[in-house]
């Protein structure tokens, strides 16, 4: 976020893509048209997301393919940990959005992103337990009951970095002890989200921690959902970024500016999402 | 001409092994990485399962694999493919099967549970994982090797007075000794390496199901260093085990049976 | 003591024998895959006949009627297979001392030396199988099988892997380990030469069933059927017609010829085979025709002459006849150089009446006289 004025010195219907954009954002009207634009984006665009923005994601592809048909786009969904040590590792890219600004630093550390990077949407964590509740749980205090079966993302996953945050948070109310006997109940430490959610479904663990983004239709038969006190509850943050190198970078500007224009953000915010006032 | 083809090969099957070593001898704290709990739970956790599982299937396996060498039956056809299938299954598909058996709601599991036994998650599962994915390099193994030992020898002892059992084990089993030795290395190797079935099954958690593999799948995106210290062991531990099984069977003089 | 009745069917073979033996050697001869060696297995107890009744010394070891059926660890007996199943792990006292488990430590090893002694085998205590000749791994081997005292010696085919100039050593060996140990002795061979030598009783086998039963001058001399005649190479089974019995004497009518042989209850017009051995054909010298009462006198041509080492085969024909030879004569070298036969085109030859083995002959079978 820190250089818009990098922009500027690229060809004009680079120009003219940014100053339709902030149009639109401030008459806050809800057409994007880019009729106006000089050439038609095609070829392919390969984004890495975070996996809980999959459903958002695949969603907000196809509305772009309806206004590019000529786009291509493909997606790379995994704990956003396992995405930026891909980058560094050389995978190629176009952009690159992480559950939370930690693994976006790392990656402007190695280099792998360029330095500009936008906040475009944020969550909030949940708890699940699977429908017949085998661990009886009725509140989120009901984690550090003994003997509960947990799973958690791993610490260096997003989702399991803010998870520990709340539970840390929490020994406000439920005393010093509770994280660590909440971790007991650890089985098992998944390494992206959506391990979290088949672990919990299946009914292997008796509850998890996960974004309310997580809650799709498809999977909400098989839980049920216990809120985390506004106290405590985490807001992630999610940054998205253009990739260093990237080929595509006209394409790619374009999906950024798309998924932070109004309609972008109304559609992340039907998958529960919560949008970003700028 | 010959030379081109064997050098590629070598060097395509050398190079990555060494890759890992010299991006990790030049960095000082190996030691101090070494004694990471990371590392050596997960080191521990590795030799303890790979050689349970090894044990689980060589107590299991052998009767298998003696049935398949000796007796023709109907339905040995269908023996046999079983035996093959873990070979054929991808690991991840592995892990799923298991979790689907064995699970909480699996098809065993669901009654394990009402007794309060359960597998998933526990270090049982990752033994159970690696048996699954190895046992068949055992089995095969010692298929071979006591089909190469002539019948007419266990028969010949019967009627100096051997029982059965007597025989497998005083007869059959040391001629059929090397080729169940190297059966047990791989199959052994195999454990070691085992990582879809394990991760999908026994979960992830540092020192009860994390072994080498899943360990260094977790490092590889948040600690590299531990991840190539991880990596350098898991190739010099089997190969030790090669080395030292190769050893042993030219101590012994492989028999050559006349 | 061996009393064996055993049936087995498989695929395409079915086996349905039975005979008893006292002691001594007893050959099982016949041809491959008749059921030799699978009574042999039966005996030790590794193959299990459908129905039937072995029993040794008296002793039922397997009774089908009655459920009974002795694992081979409890039947004591020494068996011998073809490729001698020598343990190539372990040494050659450690394959003799094997089976004596049950023996202290010095028993045991006072036993192996004992055998170890017996077969000659002194330098070879410490080698493996593979270090040893065909016929040193044969005297382990049967070492192996006595060392334990067994009730009876199964062997099959002893000398089938071993040089035809060693075997006759080796038969002479095994016959004073018979005499010496007392042991019966069950042995299965398809080499006529160990039927001969060897077969005090002679036990002959075809496609899983016994056609003759008897001494080895019985199944030599006088065989049962042409089968039993083929197979001791009785070399001239002549298909001839019973003409009449006349105050003792069997005359026979083969290829216009009179014969005369020894009588016995055949109705005249009876189809029967002749048969001669072919070293029982004499050959008469015309100075010496009537020096006795000859009869069955034939006036031969000599049509083909076979060589070997000690002996020659002279192949002879009936001037009237028009087969490529009638009869096979073999005689020894010196006899052969002495009548000086290298020249010989026609021949008169002599069939005693004693050498004559008259026996039935099947009416389908195509008659040439």
């Amino acid at each position: 976020m820190r250089n818009p004025l990098r922009n500027m010195t690229k060809t004009i219907p680079r120009g003219m893509l940014i100053a339709g954009l902030l149009c639109m954002l401030a008459t806050s009207s809800v057409q994007y048209n880019i009729a106006q634009s000089a050439s038609p984006l095609n070829g392919t665009l390969t984004v890495f997301a975070a996996v809980s923005l999959t459903e958002a994601f695949t969603a907000l592809a196809q509305r772009l393919k309806t206004l590019y048909p000529g786009l291509r786009i493909q997606f790379n969904f995994a704990g956003s940990q396992s995405l930026r040590t891909q980058l560094e590792q050389g995978a190629p890219a176009d952009v690159f959005a992480s559950a939370n600004v930690d693994q976006m630093e790392l990656a402007q550390q190695s280099g792998v992103v360029l330095v500009e990077s936008h906040l475009f949407v944020k969550n909030r964590l949940v708890v699940i337990a699977p429908r017949d509740n085998p661990g009886k749980l009725a509140a989120f205090r009901d984690l550090a009951t003994p003997g509960l079966k947990l799973v958690l993302a791993g610490p260096h996953v997003p989702v399991g970095q803010y998870s520990r945050q709340a539970l840390r948070q929490a020994a406000a109310d439920y005393g010093a002890d509770f994280e660590a006997q909440v971790l007991q109940n650890l089985v098992s430490e998944e390494h992206n989200v959506k391990q979290v959610v088949t672990k919990v479904q299946l009914a292997e663990a008796d509850a998890g921690i996960t974004y309310v983004s997580d809650i799709t239709p498809r999977i909400k038969p098989d839980i049920l959902t216990l809120p985390i006190p506004e106290a405590y509850n985490q807001i992630a943050t999610y940054p998205i970024a253009l990739v260093n190198g990237t080929r595509q970078r006209t394409a790619a500007q374009a999906f950024i500016d798309f998924v932070r224009s109004d309609p972008g953000q109304a559609l992340m915010a039907s998958y529960n999402f919560i949008p970003v006032k700028e | 001409m010959l030379l081109i083809p064997v050098l590629l090969m070598a060097g395509f099957l050398v190079l990555p092994l060494l890759a890992i070593f010299l991006r990790i001898l030049p960095q000082e704290g190996i030691w101090t990485t070494l004694q990471q709990p990371l590392v050596t739970e997960a080191l521990q956790l590795s030799l303890v399962t790979s050689l349970s599982s090894l044990g689980l299937t060589a107590l299991l396996g052998t009767p298998v694999a003696y049935v398949l060498a000796r007796y023709r039956f109907r339905g040995i056809g269908v023996l046999d493919t079983l035996v093959d299938m873990p070979t054929v299954l991808p690991p991840t598909v592995a892990g799923v099967a298991l979790l689907m058996t064995f699970g909480r709601q699996g098809l065993l599991g669901q009654w394990l549970d009402t007794i309060g036994l359960q597998i998933s998650f526990t270090t049982v599962a990752v033994v159970l994982a690696q048996s699954f994915v190895s046992a068949p390099f055992y089995i095969r193994a010692a298929q071979a090797g006591f089909q190469s030992v002539d019948g007419e020898l266990e028969r010949v002892a019967y009627t100096l007075g051997y029982s059965p059992l007597r025989t497998f084990l005083r007869v059959t089993v040391p001629l059929a000794f090397p080729a169940l030795l190297s059966g047990g290395v791989m199959a052994w190797a195999r454990a070691l390496g085992e990582f879809g079935a394990t991760i999908m099954f026994a979960g992830n958690l540092m020192g009860r199901t994390q072994t080498m593999p899943l360990a260094i799948y977790i490092a590889m995106e948040s600690d590299l260093a531990a991840a190539l210290v991880l990596s350098a062991l898991l190739i010099i531990v089997p190969f030790g085990g090669l080395f030292l099984v190769r050893a042993l069977l030219r101590r012994r003089n492989v028999v050559a049976y006349a | 003591m061996l009393e064996i009745a055993l049936q087995k069917r498989f695929d395409a073979f079915q086996l349905d024998i039975a005979f008893a033996a006292h002691d001594g050697i007893i050959v099982l001869f016949g041809p491959s895959g008749s059921g030799k060696s699978l009574t042999l297995q039966a005996v030790a107890g590794t193959v299990q006949p459908d129905s039937g009744y072995i029993g040794l010394d008296g002793q039922p070891v397997f009774d089908h009627r009655n459920g009974i059926n002795i694992a081979p660890q409890q039947r004591r007996v020494g068996y011998v297979p073809q490729n001698y199943a020598l343990f190539p792990h372990l040494t050659v006292m450690d394959n003799i001392g094997f089976g004596l488990t049950r023996l202290s430590r010095r028993e045991r090893e006072q036993r192996v030396t004992e055998f170890v002694e017996l077969f000659g085998l002194q330098d070879l205590g410490r080698h493996r199988p593979r270090q040893l000749s065909g016929g040193q791994q044969q005297r382990v081997a049967l070492a192996r099988a006595l060392a334990i005292r067994p009730r009876i010696l199964l062997l099959d085919e002893p000398f089938a892997a071993l040089d035809v100039s060693l075997r006759s050593a080796l038969r002479q060996e095994l016959m004073q380990v018979q005499t010496r140990s007392g042991v019966m002795i069950l042995m299965v061979t398809h080499d006529l030469a160990d039927v001969f030598t060897l077969g005090q009783q002679v036990i002959v086998y075809d496609n899983g069933r016994i056609i003759q039963q008897g001494s080895r001058d019985e199944v030599f001399f006088r065989p049962v059927n042409e089968r039993v005649a083929a197979f001791v190479q009785t070399g001239n089974i002549l298909p001839a017609v019973v003409d009449r019995i006349e105050s003792g004497t069997l005359w026979l009518d083969w290829q216009g010829r009179r014969l005369a042989a020894a009588p016995l209850p055949f109705e005249s017009g009876t189809p029967v085979y002749l048969c001669v051995r072919a070293s029982q054909i004499l050959i008469v010298r015309p100075d010496r025709l009537t020096a006795r009462q000859r009869e069955n006198l034939l006036d031969v041509d000599v049509v083909g002459q076979d060589m070997h080492a000690e002996t020659y085969t002279l192949y002879l024909r009936l001037p009237d006849s028009d087969a490529a030879h009638d009869l096979e004569l073999v005689l020894p070298g010196y006899v052969y150089h002495r009548l000086e036969l290298e020249n010989a085109k026609s021949l008169t030859v002599e069939l005693r009446r004693q050498d004559l083995h008259v026996i039935h002959r099947q009416d389908t079978a195509a008659s040439t006289s």
